[in-house]
C-alpha cells in the first residue's frame, strides 16, 4: 500500500496505517485454511494524475510464478484496460524507508526536457541508474525515465542529483 | 615478561642503551624503512589509477562538473559548489573575523560591481519560500507519508470511514475506498486546489534552483541556515541593532548578510578547475602516510576490520565483490519481545565445535586374534563423555539430544571417513613399498625404514602409472561406497533408528549411548588387520575439533560470526555486528531487527540490495573510517566526487581497466594501461577519440582543456 502510495496512485489513510494485526481482523488470518486465500487480495488502485492509469496488485498462491498464472494476469488486465501491474510473490521483500537511501521522485516528461536544456546535455550525459536498482525496480520505472534523488548532504544540506533509468 | 623481553626500548641515547635495545633499535629502524620502501609503490599506483580515471573532470562554467566528454559527474562540485580552499572561512566560528576584516572580505568596489550585474532579490525570495515551507510542515515528520487524497480522506466523517464492509465484488479493497476515490474526483477546482497544498512538495534548494554565479545571495541551505542562526543567537554580540550608526568593530544585520553572501559568492570554485585530478591527489598523498601497520585489529569486540592500503585497494582499485572482513550492523527494535530474541538469534550465529562440548573421549585399541576369521582385526572403542548441559546453555543453543544426534549422523561418519583416508595413504605407501620389493631388494628394504613421506624415486614411469591407477579405482570405490552408506543414513530421522544405523555404517560392529540422559556414547569400530596400526587418538582429536555442532554458515550463509555490542549508554541501541554478510536473510528478522538502520562495509551487498544511492552512501563512509583510522581527515568534496565517479554508471564502478572500460577517450584507456588490448578494442568497434581528454591531447600535443585551457580566445573576423 505505502509503495502505491509513493508511486502516486490514489490510497486511504486507513488503508496506508493499516498494521498487520488489523489485517488480519480484516482478511483472517488462516492462509492455509484459504482465509484469505492470496488470490482475494487483487487490488486495483488508480493514478493520482490521470484515473485511467490503473494499476493491478495481484498475489499469486504459488511460490514460482509460471507463465500460465502471468498469462491469466494479462488477460485481465486487457479485459479491463489497465496497463500496470505489480506481482507481490511470497518471498523477502526489501524495507522501503532505509536511512541510507534518500528520497528519489519521478520526473515527467516536461521536467526532464527542461532539465536537459537548462545544461545542454543529451540523455547518456546524465548520471544513470539501473532498471535492476531495487529502488528502481520499488518505483516501477522504466528506461528512459529520470529521477530527482534529494540528498541529505552534509556541506549543503540539500542537494539534488538527477539519474536516468538505463 | 618485563617490556624489555618483548624488545621494549626504554633507554635513551644520552645516557646509552643496552645491546639487547641496540638490536631492537635497529630491527624496529629497517623495518620502517623496509616498509616505506615497499609501500610507495602500493600508493604510487593507488594514485596512478585514480588520477588516469578522474583527470579530465573538472568544473564547468553551468558550475557543473563533468567528465572530458562531458557527461555529468556532480550537478554542484562538492554538493555546494564551493571550492576546498576556500571554506574554511565560512563558519559560524569565523564569522568574528570576517566581520573584523569586512573591508577586505567584502571589497565595496566589487560588491558595487557585482550588484550591478547580478540578481539581487530571486535567490532572496526563494529561501523565504522554503522558510515558509518548512514552517508549515515542521510538524510532520518527513517519514509520515502525505497527499491531497490522503488529507480529504481524513476530512470524511468517521461514518463514512468506519463502515469497512467486506470486499468488494471481485477487488480486495473495502468499498468505502472507492466510494471515497469517486467522490475526490468529483471535487470542484477550487476545493481540489486546499486539498493539493497537502500534496506539495519542499521546494528545491536555492542553490539548485539559482546559480550562485547569476544570483547573489543564492548560497548552501547549510550556510543560509548557520547564517539565520547567527543572527538569532547573535553569539559574539557583533551585531548592532540600528540600521544606520554601527559602532566600531561592530555590523548590521544587513552588512552581515550581504558579507556572507558575497564571500559565499567569491568563495565559489572556478570554471575549469581540475577538481578530479584534486580529489586523486588528495587521496593519493594522504595514502602515502599509511605506512607500517597495514593492517589494524582494531578494538571492535572480537571482530577485525581490513584498513589501511590494503582496504583503501578493495574498495577503489578491486570493487571486490567478497571483501576480506565484510560485515553487518543492525540495530535491534526497542521492543521487548525483540531485547528477549536477541540472545538467542547472537548464539545461533556463532559456530560451536564438538570439542567444546565434550568432557572427554576415552579411546581403547584391542587386537583381536582369536576366532573366526572375520572376527580378527583391530577394534577400537571410543567413547564420548559430553558436558552436562547446564555447562554451555548460556553459551550456546544446543541440546543434549541434539548433540547425539550430531555425533550419531555426522561425527561417526567422519571419523571413519578422516580413517580410511589415513588407512588409504598407508596402503598406498605399502604398495610402493611392495613394487620396490619386486624390482631391487636391496634399495627397498633402505626405503622401507625410512618414513616413506616420498616416493621411490628411481620408479619407472610405468610402473607408477599402473599403480596410481589402481590406487585411483580403489579411492573411488571407497569414496563411492561412503557416499551411499550417508545418503541411506540420511533416510532415516527417528532417534532410535538412527542409533541402529550407526552400526549399519561399515566397520563399525557396536554402537552405546546412554538412553536417559544423553550424556555419553560409545562406538565401536574394527578393522581389519591388514591394515597397519592406525593410532585412533589423533583422529578423534582433530575430527573433534574441526566439526561445527552449530554451524552458523548452515543458518545463515555467509555470516560466521556474531556478536552483541551492548549499549554504553542509555540512549544507545542493542546492536547486533556479524561476521559476514547476508542482508537477504536478515529480512526474515524483521520483527526484532531494525533494518532500515542496517550498515554493511559490503559496498556490493548495500548496492543489490538498497540500490546505487546506498551504496554511494557507504562508500564516502568506508573511504573516510579508512584515512579516519589514521588520523586524517580529507575533505568531504573530494570524498563525494569520488564516490559520484564510481557510481554514475549506476553500478559499483572500480579505478581499475575494467572501470575504464565505459570511458569514452581511446587515448586516455590506452596511456593507462594494456595499451594493445584497448587499442585493439577500439579499433573493432570502429570507435573514435574527440581529443578532450588530458591524456588524448598531450598525446597530440595540444594543450590540455583543463585550467586556463577551458577557454579559448575567438578574434572578430574582418573580412
Amino acid at each position: 500500500m505505502q509503495l502505491c502510495h509513493d508511486r502516486g496512485y490514489l490510497v486511504t489513510q486507513d488503508e496506508l496505517d493499516q498494521t498487520e494485526d488489523q489485517f488480519k481482523m480484516q482478511f483472517g488470518d488462516k492462509p492455509s485454511e484459504r482465509r484469505p486465500s492470496r488470490s482475494d487480495l487483487t487490488i486495483l488502485v488508480a493514478h493520482n494524475d490521470d484515473p485511467t492509469d490503473q494499476m493491478f496488485v495481484f498475489f499469486p498462491e504459488e511460490l514460482k510464478i509460471g507463465i500460465k498464472t502471468i498469462r491469466t494476469y494479462t488477460t485481465r488486465m486487457q479485459e479491463e484496460s489497465i496497463t500496470r501491474a505489480i506481482i507481490v510473490v511470497i518471498q523477502g521483500m526489501t524495507p522501503s524507508a532505509k536511512q541510507l537511501v534518500p528520497e528519489h521522485v519521478l520526473m515527467t516528461q516536461e521536467e526532464k526536457k527542461e532539465l536537459l536544456d537548462r545544461y545542454k546535455l543529451k540523455e547518456f550525459q546524465l548520471p544513470k541508474i539501473q532498471q535492476g536498482d531495487p529502488v528502481a525496480r520499488y518505483f516501477g520505472l522504466k528506461r528512459g525515465q529520470v529521477v530527482k534523488i534529494i540528498r541529505s548532504s552534509e556541506t549543503a544540506g540539500r542537494y539534488i542529483t538527477y539519474r536516468i533509468v538505463v | 615478561m618485563s617490556p624489555r623481553a618483548g624488545g621494549f626500548v626504554d633507554g635513551r641515547f644520552l645516557s646509552g642503551i643496552k645491546p639487547q635495545e641496540y638490536f631492537f633499535h635497529c630491527m624496529a629502524g629497517r623495518e620502517g624503512l623496509v616498509d616505506t620502501a615497499v609501500k610507495t609503490s602500493r600508493s604510487g599506483y593507488l594514485q596512478r589509477c585514480l588520477i588516469k580515471h578522474l583527470e579530465g573532470i573538472m568544473v564547468e562554467y553551468d558550475s557543473t562538473v563533468r567528465d572530458s566528454d562531458g557527461s555529468i559527474v556532480q550537478f554542484q562540485y562538492g554538493d555546494d559548489g564551493l571550492s576546498v580552499m576556500k571554506t574554511n572561512m565560512l563558519s559560524t566560528k569565523q564569522f568574528p573575523f570576517l566581520i573584523a576584516n569586512q573591508k577586505t572580505a567584502a571589497n565595496q568596489n566589487e560588491v558595487s560591481k557585482l550588484r550591478q550585474s547580478l540578481d539581487k532579490k530571486k535567490a532572496r525570495r526563494w529561501d523565504k519560500k522554503i522558510a515558509n515551507y518548512k514552517e508549515m510542515w515542521a510538524e510532520f515528520s518527513s517519514s509520515e507519508r502525505r497527499s491531497a487524497f490522503l488529507k480529504y480522506c481524513e476530512d470524511q466523517p468517521d461514518s463514512v470511514k468506519s463502515a469497512t464492509e467486506k470486499v468488494n465484488g471481485k477487488l480486495c479493497r473495502p468499498a468505502t475506498s472507492n466510494d471515497i476515490e469517486t467522490a475526490y474526483r468529483g471535487l470542484t477546482e477550487e476545493e481540489r486546489v486546499s486539498y493539493d497544498l497537502y500534496s506539495q512538495k519542499c521546494p528545491e534548494p536555492t542553490l539548485s534552483k539559482y546559480l550562485p554565479s547569476k544570483y547573489l545571495h543564492s548560497m548552501s541551505e547549510k550556510l543560509r541556515e548557520e547564517l539565520e542562526l547567527y543572527k538569532l543567537s547573535n553569539p559574539h554580540q557583533l551585531l548592532s541593532d540600528g540600521e544606520t550608526d554601527v559602532p566600531y568593530g561592530k555590523i548590521s544585520v544587513e552588512q552581515l548578510e550581504e558579507l556572507i553572501s558575497l564571500y559565499s559568492c567569491r568563495s565559489q570554485v572556478e570554471p575549469g578547475d581540475g577538481v578530479g585530478i584534486l580529489a586523486a591527489q588528495s587521496i593519493g598523498e594522504p595514502s602515502t602516510q599509511m605506512t607500517l601497520n597495514t593492517f589494524h585489529f582494531a578494538g571492535r569486540g572480537d571482530m577485525n576490520v581490513t584498513l589501511g592500503i590494503p582496504r583503501l585497494r578493495e574498495i577503489l582499485l578491486v570493487a571486490s565483490k567478497t571483501p576480506k572482513t565484510s560485515f553487518m550492523d543492525i540495530p535491534f527494535r526497542s521492543s521487548k519481545h525483540a531485547r528477549k530474541r536477541a540472545r538467542n538469534l547472537q548464539l545461533r550465529l556463532n559456530a560451536v565445535k564438538l570439542s567444546e562440548v565434550l568432557e572427554r573421549a576415552d579411546i581403547s585399541t584391542q587386537l583381536v586374534t582369536v576366532g573366526v576369521n572375520s572376527d580378527l582385526g583391530t577394534k577400537y572403542t571410543v567413547r564420548l563423555q559430553f558436558l552436562p548441559a547446564e555447562q554451555y546453555t548460556s553459551k550456546c543453543l544446543l541440546t543434549p539430544k541434539f548433540i547425539m544426534s550430531y555425533v550419531e549422523r555426522t561425527f561417526v561418519p567422519a571419523i571413519t571417513k578422516a580413517y580410511m583416508k589415513l588407512a588409504r595413504i598407508n596402503r598406498d605407501l605399502k604398495i610402493i613399498d611392495a613394487l620396490a620389493w619386486r624390482r631391487e631388494p636391496a634399495s627397498a628394504a633402505a626405503a622401507k625404514a625410512d618414513d616413506m613421506e616420498v616416493a621411490e624415486p628411481e620408479q619407472d614411469a610405468d610402473d607408477m602409472d599402473e599403480m596410481m591407477r589402481e590406487v585411483g579405482d580403489d579411492a573411488d570405490a571407497v569414496a563411492d561406497k561412503e557416499f551411499r552408506s550417508m545418503n541411506e543414513e540420511r533416510e532415516y530421522d527417528e532417534e532410535d533408528e538412527m542409533a541402529e544405523n550407526v552400526t549399519s555404517i561399515p566397520n563399525i560392529i557396536k554402537y552405546e549411548y546412554d538412553a536417559e540422559e544423553e550424556l555419553w556414547c560409545e562406538i565401536t569400530f574394527k578393522y581389519d588387520l591388514g591394515s597397519s596400526a592406525i593410532d585412533m587418538t589423533p583422529i578423534v582429536q582433530s575430527v573433534a575439533s574441526s566439526s561445527l555442532v552449530c554451524d552458523p554458515e548452515k543458518f545463515v550463509h555467509g555470516v560466521s560470526k556474531a556478536i552483541l555490542s551492548e549499549p554504553k549508554h542509555s540512549e544507545d541501541i542493542l546492536r547486533l555486528k556479524t561476521v559476514g554478510v547476508n542482508i537477504q536473510r536478515m529480512f526474515q528478522y524483521n520483527k526484532i531487527l531494525d533494518l532500515n538502520k542496517l550498515y554493511s562495509n559490503d559496498i556490493h551487498a548495500m548496492a543489490d540490495n538498497y540500490g546505487i544511492e546506498a551504496a554511494y552512501n557507504v562508500l564516502i563512509k568506508e573511504i573516510r573510517d579508512v584515512f579516519a583510522a589514521y588520523g586524517i581527515t580529507v575533505n568531504y568534496r573530494h570524498l563525494s566526487l569520488l564516490a559520484d565517479y564510481m557510481t554514475c554508471d549506476g553500478k559499483y564502478k572500480p579505478f581499475n581497466q575494467t572501470g575504464l572500460r565505459s570511458h569514452s577517450s581511446a587515448l586516455q584507456k590506452m596511456t593507462y594501461e594494456a595499451s594493445t588490448k584497448f587499442l585493439k578494442e577500439t579499433m573493432m568497434a570502429g570507435g573514435k577519440d574527440d581529443l578532450n581528454s588530458p591524456s588524448a591531447r598531450i598525446v597530440v600535443g595540444r594543450p590540455v582543456k583543463v585550467g586556463t585551457g577551458s577557454f579559448e580566445c575567438v578574434t572578430k573576423f574582418q573580412g
